[in-house]
């Protein structure tokens, strides 16, 4: 195995399949960077010219494009507010409002080596665990995935703020997104719920125009009520620097952001979570990170460790996403799915095989996960104090060009005018609820989980009545839910500690 | 309308939908009616009680701090509502021009008309970025379809049915003239094209 | 001179056909609606046949996809009914169950399938239902015979959910269909799990799965394909009559897998050369062996025979319709 693991890397050096990988490369930073041109959907479209390829080149192209993503995305998401990718969202958050606070330069840094740390340990876990990968895939049934989802649901209190009143909304929050994800037909029995007579609404609603309307909308009617720039108050020191700064940050944070990637990683690895959960919880969990009351409130207004955290973990699902589908030829996202399409293409059926017959193929996919993220994140370094400078141009003119990215960002996620209008809606929504202090990540996580649980729990039910109560798993997650929820609560922690370094 | 009141109106709106969702679960079987009600339920509850906070609590000010930005304060309220509304006015334009125009060409519209009229750029400027986003929608993206209209649906669709029946616009006399025009005249002179 | 004008007029009124044909598709961008998004099955064929066509219908015309998914691809239906030009320069495809969806009147449908100015199929699939290569099943006197078989789904409205209800009902098999799993290779890996037994399916997407070994092919719908021709058939299980020609309506459309229409109302002669194309680019031996590759049968069925299928759909008594929209929902 380790020398497959050393011709894995040579088969990525040929000088073929690297020129492959640097053309995805290439296509990715673009796909990630605009909103709406998805990285799903690009994978589609590439897949008819890899028929002619041979394997390396063509897994060496197509991971290669599709491992960016996720990098670039956060770049979007950091300096305009709207985010590249469905899967970068959580990175607006303290991301973009450590731009308004002049330090873009620091979270693109912050951003992109987190991204770049995330991938690594993804693509470790990756190599690491193919021999594991099986027993531990098998025991997560339904029941575990139910938990898990609940899990993540429970890290609702610890996104929602200090004080009986901010609980209280940030549950509330929380529920409502629950209650839109109930949206669309009901597996169990066919019926349409809350579809309002529309067959846009059958497939529920999509999760790419709700978030970008919760979290552009609020920011465009900021930037336009402020009247300046992005960055309003003068840059803290050259932006230039700042990118050294918030590459310095990730290893500050160091075992936040391994972390988060480990979050980001198993998530990744059980299929049916989606690639939107990583990121909202590994926020919540660096959220859970702030020691004092000062410091919780320090985040959703520029906290460094909301950044590393989501930044992470939405590049180490990608490794995670990938063990299943080599391993069991189930995808675990959907551009997992059409990657799996490619497999076929080039008459490789994954499963037990991958680990065996073609191992030498996987390595070289952990590798270019690795290298390509490498690549990007060194090409993105060149030029990222002067992406941090658009931070600088007068809000005036950025902002057509940013409503104009999330409408487009929207539409193409079904071609269709319902995506405006959920657009429009949930950036109302979005904007009322910045208003009224109600956080907004609670609803999001609700909404990315509400399914999720729902279906799982059917399953379990109608599989195994009652008694995947009794599985040490799922009690395991009970205990944990528990921990979750009860954490920020804890009143040791509310005493002022020394104040934290954020 | 006073922060106060927006908190309100918001809590309202939560209640509502919590018991519209209730109301819309009451014929449906168990199992799909039993989580929306677990969650609808201690929604419509909790709901009220914020009701309830936001007319009879005192609240200062940003006093439940979100784990989430704030808008900014520096302003002064008026001019912020009055820039506000016009933002919110604009994204409305914009979406009426991509329906009206169709992506492509209400891009370009669109960043025209805001950076003269609410951005006061000078002309250079203002054409320049046009251009680009015209370039950029025609050549960068794939211009994506037009958002379906439902008038214009609806128009088509009665035109279409009665036609359909007698095909009438189709019969052999016609291929005649196609040699010699283009075949969409007759098209033109319709308020929608179907 | 009048001659003389009819003369050039019946001439040209003759060639005309030839110049239309050329004028209507050359320095045109030929559109084909797909009522799913990117990736999607039908979303493959198209892009497939979108790389060869052109080469087939004279003027060379570019050929554009547009995804328009939605509501199971009715949307993309009812935009090709009533809002797409029938000019020949639009035609689209979308899930062959949709005159399955008329039939059972499903809220939304606002188009009339027969009404489609056809095209043809370029695929036919079988459904199959599978089961872990690990139990003892292999007849269908065995599954009569079994106690329970856990069958996992994704939700009314899919073939993994209908195939496996009607035999519950029909065939007097003691399935138990566990709905909610969020696509079907979701449902492969339970089965590896071994929370479910087994799945039902287009034989296509299931074929992976067996030459891998994991599961095994029980029963078939009346389709056959090479590979499981021996395979007892569900209606042949059927206990009653009535159950027997639910059964079979179910399955009809999976003769047109694959359907490709344009929109009604298109001028015969563009539907010509519309259809010469589909028949021709199907036996194309670059896209046969393209389509060979990424394991995407090919099978052309003509517009007669497609029309046959779905009349023979449509005009089922009442009482059938009935018993069918009983078990039959229309999903997502």
């Amino acid at each position: 195995m380790f020398d497959a693991f050393i011709q894995g890397l040579f088969v990525v050096l040929q000088w073929k399949a690297f020129l492959m990988m640097l053309l995805g490369i290439f296509l990715g930073f673009w796909v990630g960077l605009l909103p709406g041109l998805g990285g799903s959907t690009t994978l589609a479209l590439m897949l008819p010219f890899i028929y002619k390829m041979t394997p390396e080149e063509a897994f060496a192209f197509l991971l290669g494009m599709h491992s960016v993503v996720s990098t670039t995305g956060d770049i979007t998401s950091v300096l305009f507010g709207v985010p590249g990718e469905g899967t970068t969202a959580a990175t607006i958050v303290d991301g973009h409002a450590m731009a308004k606070k002049g330090e873009a330069g620091r979270a693109l840094g912050a951003a992109l080596m987190s991204s770049l740390v995330g991938a690594v340990i993804g693509a470790l876990a990756l190599a690491l665990s193919i021999p594991v990968v099986r027993p531990l895939v098998l025991t997560f049934g339904a029941p575990e995935l139910f938990m898990l989802a609940v899990v993540g649901i429970a890290f609702i209190s610890s996104l929602s703020g200090q004080g009986g009143r901010s609980l209280l909304r940030g549950v509330l929050a929380g529920l409502l997104g629950l209650l839109f994800a109930m949206v669309g037909e009901d597996p169990q029995a066919g019926v349409q719920r809350f579809t309002l007579g529309q067959l846009y609404l059958w497939g529920g609603l999509d999760l790419v125009p709700v978030l970008v309307g919760l979290f552009a909308i609020p920011e465009i009617v900021d930037l336009a009520v402020r009247g300046t720039s992005i960055a309003s108050d003068l840059p803290k020191g050259d932006l230039g620097k700042g990118v050294w700064e918030g590459i310095k940050d990730t290893f500050r944070h160091f075992w936040l952001t391994v972390r988060c990637s480990l979050l980001g990683t198993f998530i990744g690895i059980m299929p049916g979570l989606g690639g939107g959960v990583a990121q909202w919880i590994a926020y919540g969990h660096a959220v859970q990170g702030a020691r004092s009351d000062e410091e919780r409130k320090g985040f959703g207004k520029g906290d460094v460790r909301g950044v590393l955290g989501p930044g992470a973990a939405n590049n180490s699902k990608e490794g995670g996403a990938l063990i299943p589908t080599i391993a069991f030829g189930v995808p675990g996202s959907s551009a997992m799915a059409i990657l799996l399409g490619a497999f076929f293409l080039q008459g490789i059926m994954p499963g037990p095989d991958m680990l065996n017959k073609y191992v030498t193929l996987t390595f070289s996919m952990v590798w270019t996960l690795v290298i390509a993220n490498i690549i990007t994140v060194a090409a993105s370094l060149l030029f990222l104090a002067q992406l941090a400078r658009l931070t600088l141009v007068r809000g005036s003119i950025l902002i057509p060009f940013i409503l104009f990215l999330a409408f487009i960002g929207s539409y193409t996620s079904n071609n269709h005018l319902g995506d405006l209008l959920v657009f429009l809606f949930f950036g109302g929504l979005g904007y009322l609820m910045v208003v009224c202090g109600w956080p907004r990540s609670p609803l999001v996580l609700g909404f990315v989980l509400g399914k999720i649980a729902e279906n799982n729990f059917y399953i379990s039910t109608i599989r195994y009545g009652s008694a995947w109560l009794l599985r040490p798993v799922v009690l395991v997650l009970v205990i944990l839910t528990v921990a979750v929820i009860v954490y920020p609560l804890l009143p040791f922690r509310r005493t002022s500690a020394p104040a934290g370094r954020a | 309308m006073r922060a106060g009141e927006v908190r309100f109106l918001l809590a309202l709106a939560a209640a509502l939908i919590a018991g519209y969702a209730l109301y819309a679960s009451l014929h449906w079987p168990f199992r799909t009616a039993l989580f929306p009600r677990v969650i609808a339920i201690p929604l419509l509850t909790l709901a009220i009680i914020e009701v309830g906070l936001t007319l009879f609590g005192s609240e200062k000010n940003r006093e439940g701090h979100a784990i989430d930005f704030e808008l900014t304060t520096d302003v002064d309220p008026v001019i912020a509502r009055k820039r506000t509304l016009g933002i919110f006015s604009w994204t409305l334009g914009f979406l009426a021009l991509i329906l009206l125009l169709g992506f492509p060409l209400a891009v370009p519209a669109f960043v025209f008309l805001y950076l003269k009229l609410a951005g006061n750029e000078g002309w250079t400027l203002t054409l320049l970025l046009t251009a680009l986003s015209w370039l950029f929608m025609g050549r960068a993206l794939r211009p994506p379809p037009p958002p379906s209209l439902s008038p214009r649906l609806a128009f088509c669709a009665v035109r279409l049915r009665l036609s359909a029946d007698s095909s009438s616009r189709h019969r052999p006399i016609d291929l005649g003239r196609k040699a010699f025009s283009p075949r969409k005249d007759h098209l033109d002179r319709e308020p929608y094209a179907c | 001179m009048i001659r003389f004008k009819l003369a050039v007029f019946s001439l040209l009124f003759l060639l005309s056909p030839v110049f239309s044909q050329a004028a209507e598709f050359s320095g045109k961008t030929l559109t084909i609606v797909v009522g799913y998004k990117p990736g999607g099955g039908y979303d493959r064929y198209a892009r497939l046949l979108g790389k060869h066509l052109p080469r087939y219908i004279p003027g060379n015309p570019t050929i554009v996809i547009q995804n328009m998914p939605g509501a199971n691809s009715i949307i993309s239906a009812n935009h090709l009914y009533s809002v797409a030009k029938p000019d020949g320069l639009t035609i689209g495809t979308f899930n062959n169950a949709l005159v399955v969806a008329q039939l059972i009147k499903v809220e939304g449908v606002r188009y009339d399938i027969a009404k489609f100015s056809w095209i043809g199929s370029v695929a036919s699939d079988a459904v199959i239902l599978a089961l872990r290569s690990d139990l003892p099943y292999r007849t269908a006197e065995d599954l009569r015979r079994a106690k329970e078989i856990i069958i996992g789904t994704t939700g009314p409205g899919s073939s993994t959910h209908d195939f496996p209800s009607l035999l519950k009902e029909f065939a007097g098999i003691n399935l138990k269909l566990v709905p909610g799993y969020s696509s079907s290779s979701d449902i492969m890996l339970a089965i590896e799990r071994k929370e479910v037994d087994g799945r039902a399916g287009s034989y296509d997407s299931i074929i992976p799965f067996i030459d891998r070994g994991l599961v095994r092919p029980v029963l078939r719908n009346r389709l056959s394909v090479p590979g499981i021709e021996k395979l007892p058939v569900d209606e042949e299980l059927a206990t009653t009559p009535k159950g027997k020609a639910v059964m079979a309506i179910n399955a009809a459309p999976t003769a047109i897998y694959r359907p490709y229409v344009a929109p009604p109302g298109t001028p015969a002669d563009t539907m010509k050369v519309l259809r010469d194309a589909f028949a021709k680019v199907t036996m194309d031996r670059e896209l046969l062996a393209e389509a060979k590759k990424t394991k995407m049968g090919i099978d052309y069925t003509p517009a007669e025979q497609v029309l046959k299928v779905i009349h023979e759909v449509l005009n089922q008594p009442p009482e059938i319709t009935k018993e069918l929209s009983k078990y039959i929902k229309f999903g997502d």
